[in-house]
């Protein structure tokens, strides 16, 4: 088992799919290895729908880091939504905005994509899967689906991701999609099973992907 | 009303409630049974209130002389020496003050006098006789004629002595000022006599007067009226410059800032921002003025522009880590940064649509965590929830159904979005017992369990009831 970013590079939007709700824990999971280590930038959680449940983030022996940087914004209209995320990723103050992306259109997901290259923050756009098909400029676009159970600890709850799109990459073969993560009580990150993907996956996402070709 | 150990007393009341027999020191439930019911408004006593009333008060006794100073919590002392002629002599001086006062909403009691102890007592303790209005004026060299009648107390001293007095059966200035001087000290310290001396005009008593400070402000005024809107963004974009400066040499930063346009033939358009944490980083404030200054309103045209600090704060400075810093290297400005952040959405959002989150010490679920303002975030970081927690908390808890195999045993089925599912691990319960003191009497037994599809819950079952919920989930 090894702590994941997933190979989510910085400087750019990624789409997150699931239903029917947010999925928080692998999203403060993945804002949680990033506020490691990463002086005093703050986690923005905009739009209701992202609010995590506070003492969700911290956990029992957890670390507070999170907590402490993270603000919680709502903005009461679609478009008020769409300024603050643009604003929230421009800002240099800002490390990771988690924001609720429902409706969102290309137009919208290329301003959020040059914002994000602008602050050279992590944006992570939670999407409902009615929108699956949708365009969007994001570098990458995953879908969230329960995972099978560990029998070692079957209590902990586990995700399958599939990674659906990766901008200008297309996967060589099939397995290289799909992967299993937990979130590790303890720490609150991501860990991504080391059976179904291999080490340099874990470390830096699915690897098997070759350049697409254009014609 | 204030608080005087468990009692409630009054403070201070209005004139019906004092025809009524009200008196400051009166308990509150025996002032409201004097007075018609339905009629009694009781308000918190806040001595600071007072103190910063009449600190304002006194700023604005500084249209009738250059020298005001605060007496206690309710007076105030003008040094009017050649000042009383400009406002048609003493006489006119005295009706002026009571006059303004009045329009302020302020009872007043006006003396003068030769010495300040003389125009205290007479302000104080005379029956006003020389005219209507409250005001009372002794003429040059008549202090010893006014003061006789007084009471000892309008001598402003401390309450043994005028016991002490008391007991001699001197309740008067005027059999005080019979006793040789010499025999005074001995009986009652320096105090008295140098009281009596202030009063007559034998000794000095210096003011020390209040120096009002003026708010930051800069200004800039165009040759001519205009709606180029660039020309107006760089006079603004200057006029923070100014007053960042200012500020940096007053060490403070501004909470709230105003900047004014004057235009054409309109009322002068103001824009207010506000920000969480003081601050004089002009890039900052221009931030906020910049998207209110876009919509703005020119008019016809605008003339002149000010900018004015109208609430500010200290900034305490912050100690810089020079060697190994590491993490905390980039921390003040990286806190710069993030309040310029929170503070440009709160602008636009409001500002309880940007919120910080602090835990806690509860074990209920939904009160486990509180709202705070960003700015306030770093508090409460050692307390850690009790238990696993879900990262999404349904509010209210959803009702649900659900099988146990024991009446207190784990979770065997559970109903979750309109589909029966099989548990495949249940860990639980935990018991979390209501806040029986706020009214939450239930006790509720929660699991945590794990569906067959892989979806996980927390499931809590109110014990009294049997009722199930879901009450979060690890989405």
């Amino acid at each position: 088992m090894d702590e994941a970013d997933l190979g989510l590079s910085p400087g750019a939007i990624h789409d997150w799919i699931a239903e029917p709700l947010t999925p928080l824990s692998i999203l403060a999971g993945l804002a949680g290895t990033a506020v490691r280590g990463c002086g005093s930038r703050r986690v923005l959680w905009i739009g209701r729908r992202c609010w995590p449940y506070p003492p969700g983030l911290v956990g029992p022996g957890g670390n507070a880091a999170l907590l402490e940087r993270s603000i919680f914004v709502d903005p009461p209209t679609r478009d008020e939504r769409l300024w603050a995320i643009d604003v929230a990723l421009r800002s240099p103050a800002a490390l990771v905005v988690v924001a609720d992306g429902t409706g969102l259109a290309m137009a919208g997901s290329r301003r959020l994509q040059l914002a994000a290259e602008a602050g050279r923050t992590l944006g992570l756009i939670a999407r409902p899967h009615r929108e699956r098909g949708e365009l969007s400029a994001a570098a990458t676009r995953w879908l969230v689906s329960p995972g099978p159970m560990d029998p070692a600890n079957p209590i902990l709850p586990t995700w399958t991701l599939e990674l659906l799109r990766r901008k200008g990459l297309r996967p060589i073969s099939e397995g290289a999609r799909v992967m299993t993560v937990r979130v590790e009580d303890a720490t609150r990150l991501v860990s991504v099973d080391a059976d179904a993907a291999d080490r340099s996956a874990a470390a830096t996402g699915p690897g098997r992907w070759a350049a697409q070709r254009s014609g | 009303m204030r608080a005087e150990g468990q009692r409630r007393v009054v403070a201070a009341c209005c004139d019906r409630a004092a025809d009524a027999g009200v008196v400051p020191g009166l308990p509150v439930a025996q002032a409201r049974s004097v007075l018609p019911a339905g009629s009694v408004r009781v308000v918190e006593h806040t001595p600071e209130r007072d103190v910063a009333r009449l600190r304002a008060l006194a700023v604005w006794a500084r249209r009738f002389s250059p020298l005001v100073q605060t007496d206690g919590v309710d007076g105030l002392w003008l040094d009017i020496t050649g000042c009383a002629h400009l406002f048609g002599g003493e006489r006119g001086m005295c009706e002026m003050v009571v006059d303004g006062l009045q329009k302020l909403g302020v009872r007043s009691r006006v003396a003068i006098a030769d010495t300040h102890g003389c125009a205290w007592a007479i302000a104080r303790y005379a029956t006003p006789r020389s005219s209507e209005d409250g005001s009372s004026i002794v003429l040059p060299g008549e202090q010893r004629g006014a003061m006789a009648p007084l009471p000892i107390a309008a001598l402003n001293i401390d309450d043994a002595t005028v016991s002490a007095l008391a007991d001699l059966a001197i309740d008067r200035v005027g059999q005080l000022l019979e006793i040789p001087r010499r025999v005074l000290p001995s009986r009652f310290g320096n105090a008295l006599l140098l009281a009596l001396d202030c009063a007559l005009g034998h000794a000095m008593e210096p003011l020390t007067p209040i120096r009002p400070v003026a708010p930051c402000r800069s200004e800039s005024v165009f040759d001519g009226y205009t709606t180029n809107v660039e020309a107006i963004e760089l006079a603004v974009r200057e006029l923070l410059d100014d007053v960042c400066d200012q500020l940096a040499g007053r060490g403070r930063g501004a909470r709230r800032l105003v900047l004014e346009l004057g235009r054409y033939e309109l009322d002068a358009l103001a824009i207010h921002v506000t920000t969480s944490v003081p601050t004089r980083d002009a890039k900052h404030l221009w931030a906020l003025v910049r998207p209110k200054l876009e919509r703005a309103h020119l008019g016809f045209g605008v003339e002149r522009v000010t900018a004015t600090v109208s609430r500010d704060a200290l900034i305490v400075p912050s100690q810089i880590v020079r060697w190994g810093g590491g993490d905390d290297a980039d921390g003040s400005a990286g806190e710069a940064e993030a309040a310029e952040l929170v503070d440009v959405l709160a602008g636009r959002l409001g500002k309880g649509a940007v919120r910080g989150a602090v835990l806690k010490e509860s074990h209920l679920p939904e009160r486990a965590f509180e709202w705070v303002s960003p700015a306030a975030q770093r508090s409460g970081a050692d307390i850690r929830p009790p238990g696993e927690r879900p990262t999404t908390l349904l509010d209210p808890p959803m009702p649900t159904t659900a099988i146990a195999l024991t009446p207190d045993g784990p979770v065997h089925r559970i109903r979750w979005q309109n589909e029966d599912r099989m548990v495949v691990a249940c860990v639980g319960p935990e018991r979390i017992g209501g806040e029986w003191w706020r009214g939450h009497g239930t006790t509720r037994d929660y699991f945590r369990v794990r569906c067959e599809d892989g979806v996980c819950l927390w499931v809590a079952r109110a014990r009294e009831s049997g009722r199930w919920y879901v009450h979060g989930v690890w989405a």
